[in-house]
């Protein structure tokens, strides 16, 4: 343990990874009880083929993904809310269409190499001072955003009809919570990669509303879980000599499954 | 043109609304008052329109044709929407996990009408004590919401929409649900809020039978607006006969 901690690559993975899994599962728990668990899986395909345009044009792929996954998540929005696509017919559409072009633009790029798939199953250990900043900056304005709008976006949760009837400005809400949904996907992509990154949005949350008897208690379960997850992923990855991605969402379904029986037990 | 005092008791008024979802209009040139005091219960088929009706009054929909005003405002203009109570149909179709108890969702709509980071004060804490007493939740309050039965958990909605002490109150077959007992004393506690408190009340029904002691305006829907008149009229009236006689079961399924 105390070899664990001496590396000063670990150090950062620990604490870039514990900042971003404790967004991603702050999110999850809105996205997960508005019925939209699957937009995490539908933005990341998106941010594949972001992250193969910028391969192709060689530049920052990463800042090009990003870019790309925003403006993925506002045109998600206008689809559900001009097209009357159901969300999850919305997520699928896009998502078809962003893994297909991915796949196209990969291939003109010739990076079916180890650039790309360290994007697709993450390379935590790898992670920068800079990235480190970053996810802290970004884990301080997502959590500015949900406590700023945090009535308004439980209430939006609950139940859409009537806080569209209250005048609540439901598209403006649902425009802030998918582009940060889509902010956290990128991160997440660093994190355990664009393969596991939805389960970051959704497991944690999923455990915490195994077991959460209010919203607060759900969004702080939520947090806990995720960064747990990090911690004892990373650790196990460490000591049995595991991929840190898969060590992480292994550990959060194991939390998730412990959950899930705590709530048989109380009942 | 009606004085100005016939004018301020015009609470909302559907003027030659037509709405159409895509193909086929779904309300045609419906015209409708809706003075303060009214206990208007709206009566039609399903698929006649009356949902989509109360939507174009609360603003959620907007009319293809014609146009809402609210308290002499177009509904586009109006602000003061915690002036207006709304159980919606189905309200009680949320995920059963929802991490809430009855006392949170019944502070839903006032929280968020307020600034960020608002928390409860002792004032509205007592308010909500209060309104959850009437609705006969006193017990409940901490109760998780997707614990309660369906009849309970209508009454939670039904508690969020008073607590704002509204002006209008529109309820969508808030009843669904609702044993007979307590669906007797819903209606004997709308009709208390109409005639003590001058609540103005719309509600979608499709239950005259228990309702008729208490409402005091009806509007048939069938596309168009078929009748409009007191309730009186209406019993008197040829319309509710073709309505039964034409195989709409207007009247409730439990005799
Ligand atoms: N979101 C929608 N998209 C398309 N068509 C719709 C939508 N909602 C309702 N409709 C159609 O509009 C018509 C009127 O629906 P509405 O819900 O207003 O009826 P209703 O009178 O409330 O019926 P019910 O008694 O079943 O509640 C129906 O034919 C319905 O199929
Ligand atoms: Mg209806």
């Amino acid at each position: 343990m105390g070899a664990f901690l001496e590396f000063a690559f670990l150090q950062r993975a620990l604490v870039a990874g514990i900042l971003i899994a404790f967004s991603c599962a702050v999110l999850g728990v809105f996205l997960v009880l508005r019925r939209d668990a699957m937009i995490g899986h539908g933005l990341s395909h998106i941010t594949f083929a972001g992250l193969a345009l910028g391969l192709l044009v060689r530049r920052l792929p990463l800042a090009v993904a990003f870019v790309v996954a925003v403006f993925a998540a506002w045109l998600l929005v206008k689809l559900k809310s001009r097209a009357g696509l159901h969300g999850d017919t919305a997520v699928a559409v896009l998502s078809s269409g962003g893994l297909a072009l991915g796949i196209v633009l990969a291939s003109a790029a010739r990076t079916y190499n180890a650039g790309l798939l360290s994007y697709l199953f993450g390379e935590i250990l790898a992670i920068s001072r800079f990235e480190v900043v970053l996810a802290a900056a970004l884990a301080a304005g997502i959590a500015a955003v949900i406590f700023g709008l945090y009535h308004k976006l439980v209430f939006l949760t609950f139940d859409r009809e009537s806080a569209r009837a209250a005048g609540l400005p439901v598209e403006r809400l649902d425009m802030a919570v998918t582009i940060l949904a889509a902010v956290t996907i990128v991160l997440g992509m660093r994190v355990v990669g664009i393969l596991l990154v939805s389960a970051l949005i959704v497991v944690p949350a999923a455990a915490a509303l195994q077991v959460a008897s209010s919203f607060r208690k759900a969004l702080c379960l939520a947090g806990t879980a995720g960064a747990l997850s990090v911690v004892l992923g990373l650790l196990s990855a460490y000591v049995f000599d595991l991929p840190a991605s898969g060590a992480i969402v292994l550990v959060g379904l194991v939390l998730f499954g412990g959950a899930a029986a705590a709530r048989r037990r109380l009942r | 043109m009606g004085s100005a005092a016939v004018d301020s008791a015009l609470l909302v008024s559907v003027e030659n609304v037509s709405f159409s979802y895509g193909r086929g209009l779904v309300l045609e040139d419906v015209t409708l008052p809706i003075f303060r005091g009214d206990f208007l219960a709206v009566l039609g088929p399903n698929g006649s329109g009356k949902t989509t009706l109360i939507k174009t009054i609360l603003g959620v929909l907007k009319p293809s044709r014609g146009s809402v005003k609210i308290m002499g405002q177009p509904v586009s203009a109006f602000k003061a929407w915690e002036r207006i109570g709304y159980v919606p149909q189905k309200a009680t179709h949320f995920d059963p996990l929802f991490p809430a108890s009855v006392r949170e969702v019944v502070a839903m709509g006032l929280l968020a009408s307020r600034r960020p980071f608002h928390r409860t004060t002792r004032d509205e804490a007592e308010e909500i004590a209060r309104i959850l007493a009437l609705v006969g939740l006193d017990k409940e309050a901490r109760s998780p919401v997707g614990r309660l039965s369906g009849g309970q958990q209508q009454r939670v909605f039904i508690a969020r929409a008073l607590l704002l002490a509204p002006h209008l109150l529109v309820l969508d077959e808030p009843t669904t649900g609702v044993d007979a007992g307590m669906e007797e004393q819903f209606y004997d506690l709308l009709s208390a809020l109409n005639i003590g408190r001058g609540i103005t009340i719309v509600l979608v029904t499709h239950d005259i039978g228990i309702a008729n002691r208490h409402i005091t305006k009806v509007a048939c829907l069938g596309r168009k607006l078929v009748y409009h008149g007191t309730h009186e009229e209406f019993c008197r009236s040829a319309a509710l006969r073709d309505m039964i006689a034409g195989g709409h079961h207007l009247i409730s399924h439990r005799h």
